[in-house]
Parts: structure tokens; sequence; C-alpha cells
């Protein structure tokens, strides 16, 4: 890729791409390595993708590089979790308020974010995806390789469950 | 799909409920679910749980990436004219990382310990040998000298403490053991 070609689609791109990243993994820092490794992936491979298609493109490669980061997180909880004696654990969400879920507009924002930690990978990316970045039904088959059937019905159990705990959250909150 | 002819069941609307918060539907459909929603009040709270959940999360913020992380970026991929500063690119503290060093610190520690521990245990064996020859060489001195209850002492005081010492046992006075063959096995056990 020529060198003013990817300083255009970087800076168009990038907001996008950190924008994912850091709600699919909840951490500023690791959703920094990602973009990073994002964009040196579209310096040395981007040249040959149409310009329609790019976008498509960089947030696919963003989702695969979370994929492998939640993996290698998961990996070291379990050695740590082997190290102390403990049973090792499943992708538990973090106790502590991610920066992102700090920066959720409400309480309750902040709490459906903690709830999307509980969702699986692909079901919090289509959220992701959908809700919070505006992409349609299309673009999301596209990004993450399904068929527009799967978008819909992944997109469809994830909010059912997520007024779930929507429900419970009011629940307590008109019983406290 | 329009539903007029028959009224809609709660499934019916719960699993629509995403595409009519969407504005997805078509209007017949649409016209049914409302006539549903008028008169159940569990979907109508599944329908205003499902506008609260899209409206908060449509109000999240976009999230501005760091300001240097193009410049890392050019410099990471080596495009001509940026700056190659790896030492301003991974100046950040990375938590996974401090983990993954705090843990090869813990292994290295556990390894250089239980060479230090094998170290010092073959030092000790070592010394205690050398212990145990003098003193067999006393009680040979002895023996050829002295009557049985010089030779019995010597053994007691000096040589029953080094053997114990070697193999982690308290120490004894007098020993049934402690007869002139016992030491020579004990020799060879330490060597």
């Amino acid at each position: 890729m020529e060198r003013a070609a990817f300083d255009t689609a970087a800076q168009r791109h990038a907001r996008k791409v950190f924008t994912f990243a850091s709600y699919l993994l909840g951490d500023p820092h690791e959703a920094e390595d990602v973009a990073q490794e994002v964009l040196v992936k579209l310096w040395t491979r981007g040249g040959g993708i149409p310009t329609d298609r790019l976008e498509a493109w960089l947030m696919r490669v963003t989702r695969n590089a979370c994929t492998d980061c939640l993996r290698k997180r998961k990996r070291t909880a379990e050695v740590i979790s082997i190290q102390r004696g403990e049973r090792p654990r499943a992708d538990r969400p973090s106790p502590e308020p991610s920066p992102e879920r700090m920066a959720a507009g409400s309480e309750l924002g902040a709490r459906i974010l903690g709830e999307m930690e509980r969702l699986s990978t692909a079901a919090r990316s289509v959220v992701i995806l959908r809700e919070i970045q505006g992409f349609s039904y299309v673009e999301i088959a596209e990004i993450m390789n399904m068929s527009l059937d799967t978008v819909r019905v992944t997109l469809h159990r994830a909010r059912r469950r997520l007024r779930e705990s929507l429900k419970e959250v009011r629940s307590h909150v008109a019983l406290g | 799909m329009s539903r007029s002819d028959e009224p809609m069941t709660c499934d019916d609307v719960t699993r629509r409920i995403e595409a009519y918060t969407d504005g997805d539907l078509d209007e017949s459909t649409v016209r049914d679910i409302r006539r549903h929603l008028d008169a159940c009040a569990d979907c109508a709270e599944q329908l205003d749980l499902a506008r609260t959940l899209t409206a908060e999360l449509r109000a999240m913020p976009k999230l501005d990436p760091p300001a240097g992380l193009l410049d890392d970026v050019r410099a990471a991929a080596g495009i001509p004219g940026s700056p190659r500063s790896v030492a301003g690119h991974n100046r950040r503290f990375r938590p996974w990382l401090a983990v993954a060093a705090a843990f090869a610190i813990a292994i290295a520690g556990a390894l250089l310990a239980h060479h230090q521990h094998q170290r010092t245990a073959k030092a000790e064996a070592l010394r205690a040998a050398a212990e145990v020859r003098l003193a067999l060489a006393c009680v040979g001195d002895i023996t050829r000298r002295a009557d049985r209850s010089a030779r019995r002492q010597v053994i007691s005081e000096r040589l029953l403490p080094v053997i114990s010492r070697s193999f982690g046992l308290t120490p004894r006075t007098q020993s049934r053991g402690a007869e002139p063959g016992a030491p020579g096995n004990t020799e060879r056990s330490s060597s």
C-alpha cells in the first residue's frame, strides 16, 4: 500500500478499530496493541483490498486479533490459577469496572457492559458492531463471516439475554 | 407478514421485538404487535426493556485511539520517513507483560533455589563424609591403643553426631548400630 493511501485509510478507520477492540476486550491497553497490529497489517497487506471493502476487512482483522488476545488471556489466567493451586476458571468478567464501563453514559449502561462480558465473543462482537457502532446486518455478516440469518439469531439471543439481565437489575433496584 | 386474521401470542411478539424497535416490520405486523401490547403488560415491559437496552447501547461513546497510535504504527511497520523509535513505542505499561515477567522470575527463582539447595546438600554430604572418615581414623587408632569403653565414647561422641546430622536424625548418646561394622555402611552411603 502506498504511504498516502495508508495514512488516509488509517486515519479514517483507526477510531472504529479501536472502539471495537476496546469494547470487545474491555482493556484499553490490549485494545491499543490490537489496533496497532491491525493497522500494521493494513500497511503490509491492505494494498490489494478494494476501498469499498476495506472497512469490513479491517473490522474482520480486528475481530480475529481480539479473539487471539482473549484466547491468550484465558490461557494466562489458567496458568496463574494452576500456579496458585486454584481450579482453572472460565472467562470470568473482571470485578473491576473497565474504562469503557466507566465511560458509559449511565450506571445502567455500565451494568449492561458488565453483562455483555458474559456473552460469547461472537455474540458480544455482533452486539457491539450493531448497537454501539451502527453497522448494518449485511456488513456484520461480512465482518463476522456469518450468514445473515446467523447474525439475526445471534443478535436476537444476545439482546434477549441482556434484556433479562436488565429486568433483574430493575427488580433489584425496585426492591432496594 | 401480516397476521391480522388471528391475534399474536406473546411468543410471536417477543420474537419480533427487536425488529419492531428497529422499525424493520411492515405496517400490518406493527399494528398486530401494538394490539397485543395494549392488552399484555409482560410484553409491554419487554418492549420497554428492549428500548432501554438499545438506547443505552447506542449512547455508548465511540472511543478515540491514543494520540501516538499512528506514529507507533508507522514506526512498527517501518514506513519510510517515520520515526523508528522503538523505545518510545514500547514505553507504555502492559499488565500482561508484567504478569508474564513475574511468572518468568518466579520460575527462575524456583530453579535457582533448587539448584542452590542441591549444591548445599552436596557440599554438606562431602563435608560429612570427610568428618566420618576422620572419626573412623580416630576409632581405628583408639581401637588399637585403648580399651572398649574409650572406643564406645569416641563412637558416641564423635561418630554418631556426624552420621545423625548427615541423615537428618536426632543424635543419640549410644546406638546398637554403632559397632565397628556400621560406620563402614555409613561411609558408603555418604560418598
